[in-house]
């Protein structure tokens, strides 16, 4: 799996760096920790930026959750940032078995910055962090909504200091990823939370493929030896039953290709459910 | 206790036949599995008479392997259960034959848990299980079958639950806690442990004079989906329905809770 965690220096995103080292522990995945610099607000060298000194301090936060030793990511010391390219900045320490490197990027559009470096490490996933009191900006920009909606690869949205009851996720197709599952038992895990998988029927009926699907993931939890509650909605009172529950829970909606998902969740009503929501959002592609 | 299950090959009845499976690992039972292949319009059109018996025996046969692979993948070494029945027809109305014919006990079936209690009270309002009076349990998810909660409200005719309930469940190695519901709009819930509530201490008693010392007696107010959630650490919730009468807070509990529910009818 390879992570792209998007960070500025306000204290949700130290809290994402956290929850993304606790999850890193059981996965190894490659890690990129990216922050974007404003090139009118930042005229000095990179290094001795702010953001430059959180994200050595956000890689010193997740290599801190493995005991010397058996940490799979360089704990070499970072003096200097390589210019790779026009505006991106990176360093990452020699060895280590995965990466765990840090990208600054300059550039006034940060949400197309972290979609640039998500293409370019061909990202699973996007995890970024906002706190509850505004919306979920950052700085007053719709950053994270913004990428949730025009990312190509999942995306998860943390709110700072909630912690959800139940990871709730909610199907309507037959495709589903490996790392999609991956990245469901990793949240199941990270909090110690309920499973619930949730067949979103259109109609009067659940549909035979969305039917399928759910049984698939029945038999394959009943295997892991994961609890798992099951059930069925119908598509009418979706969006009702998804303000509901991310009241407590971790919502995560697959959103494919094929889904008539994105029907109820165009992306004005994404942007509303990411700002609204006092729980973390992952959206699973 | 003789339990007939409704089987199709879905999700629903694949969770009903593996949790009742759990179920005959702590109680004695016999399980006939029913499955009902209902003929489209089509099938009758070679009229009747033996073409149609013949059609109705190629049925059988075809959708047979199909029901007994179906049983073999998910319930491969179920104690108490026996060959399956495949009927041709009208799916109530088979299944209402049966059952009154059949001397059952207990009636299962899979039916998945939805946020939309809509699709609960359409299944107990419907004309199938209106005419019915075997005890009907409604499989919702797979849980382990370790705590029953018996729940009981204002309405309730004790008498006449708890001596059903131990008709079936007596020797089951289980907990089982009492739960008196109190109907509120309020989504915190306020507890206390109904030791002034005399439908309580009467459930209470009934289940001593067998032997059984409830694990936890509780009485319970907030609304129905809170409670309904509350439950989700019971294997089984245990109730009494009346289908004539007006529509109770307690269905809500039982329409909103993700775990199995066995309704004995009033």
């Amino acid at each position: 799996m390879r992570i792209l965690v998007a960070v500025d220096t306000n204290p949700y995103s130290s809290y994402v760096v956290n929850e993304v080292g606790k999850m890193a522990i059981n996965t190894w995945s490659d890690i990129t920790l990216l922050g974007i610099l404003d090139p009118k607000k930042s005229t000095g060298k990179v290094e001795e930026s702010d953001l430059a000194k959180s994200l050595l301090d956000f890689r010193e936060i997740i290599t801190s959750y493995y005991p010397k030793g058996e940490c799979p990511y360089s704990r070499e010391e970072i003096k200097s940032f390589s210019q790779i390219k026009d505006d991106v900045y990176v360093a990452t320490g020699k060895g280590g078995l995965k990466t765990l490197k840090i990208v600054i990027r300059k550039g006034i559009n940060p949400v197309q910055e972290i979609l640039n470096q998500a293409d370019e490490d061909e990202s699973t996933l996007i995890v970024l962090g906002c706190n509850k009191t505004n919306k979920c900006k950052w700085d007053d920009m719709d950053v994270p909504s913004k990428v949730a909606n025009q990312a190509s690869c999942s995306v998860l949205v943390v709110k700072e200091n909630k912690t959800p009851k139940q990871i709730v996720c909610c199907l309507d197709q037959e495709y589903i990823t490996q790392n999609s599952l991956e990245l469901i038992n990793q949240m199941v895990t990270l909090y110690n939370a309920e499973l619930k998988i949730v067949g979103v029927a259109e109609g009067e009926s659940l549909k035979m493929r969305v039917e399928n699907t759910m049984k698939n993931l029945f038999m394959y939890y009943l295997k892991q030896d994961i609890p798992l509650w099951l059930e069925v909605i119908n598509s009418s009172v979706f969006p009702n039953f998804v303000h509901q529950m991310s009241q407590d829970n971790l919502i995560a909606i697959w959103l494919g290709p094929k889904s008539f998902l994105k029907k109820f969740f165009p992306d004005e009503k994404i942007t509303t459910l990411i700002s609204d929501a006092p729980s973390s959002v992952l959206l699973l592609r | 206790m003789n339990v007939l299950i409704f089987i199709e090959n879905n999700l629903a009845s694949s969770i009903s036949l593996r949790y009742i499976c759990k179920q005959s690992q702590k109680v004695s039972m016999f399980i006939q599995p029913i499955h009902v292949e209902e003929p489209t319009q089509g099938h009758f059109q070679f009229g009747a008479g033996w073409v149609r018996k013949t059609w109705e025996r190629t049925l059988v046969d075809t959708t047979k392997d199909e029901i007994e692979t179906f049983l073999k993948a998910e319930a491969g070494n179920c104690r108490g259960l026996t060959k399956v029945k495949i009927l041709v027809g009208d799916k109530e109305k088979e299944l209402q034959k049966e059952i009154e014919g059949g001397f059952y006990d207990l009636f299962v079936m899979g039916h998945l848990s939805s946020f939309d209690s809509s699709m609960f009270y359409e299944l107990i309002k419907g004309s199938f299980l209106k005419k019915l009076s075997t005890p009907v349990l409604l499989v919702k998810n797979l849980t382990p079958f370790e705590k029953v909660h018996i729940l009981l409200d204002e309405y309730m005719d004790i008498e006449k639950l708890i001596p059903f309930y131990l008709k079936l469940y007596e020797n089951a190695q289980v907990n089982v806690s009492l739960v008196y519901y109190n109907f509120s709009e309020n989504k915190e819930v306020n507890i206390n442990d109904g030791s002034e509530n005399k439908k309580i201490q009467l459930a209470k008693e009934l289940l001593m004079d067998r032997g059984i010392s409830p694990a936890e007696i509780l009485e319970i107010e907030g609304s129905p989906e809170v409670v309904g959630d509350r439950l989700k650490s019971s294997g089984m919730v245990v109730s009494m329905l009346n289908k004539k009468g007006r529509k109770r807070p307690i269905s809500d509990v039982l329409a909103s809770t993700p775990v199995p529910v066995l309704i004995i009818w009033d």
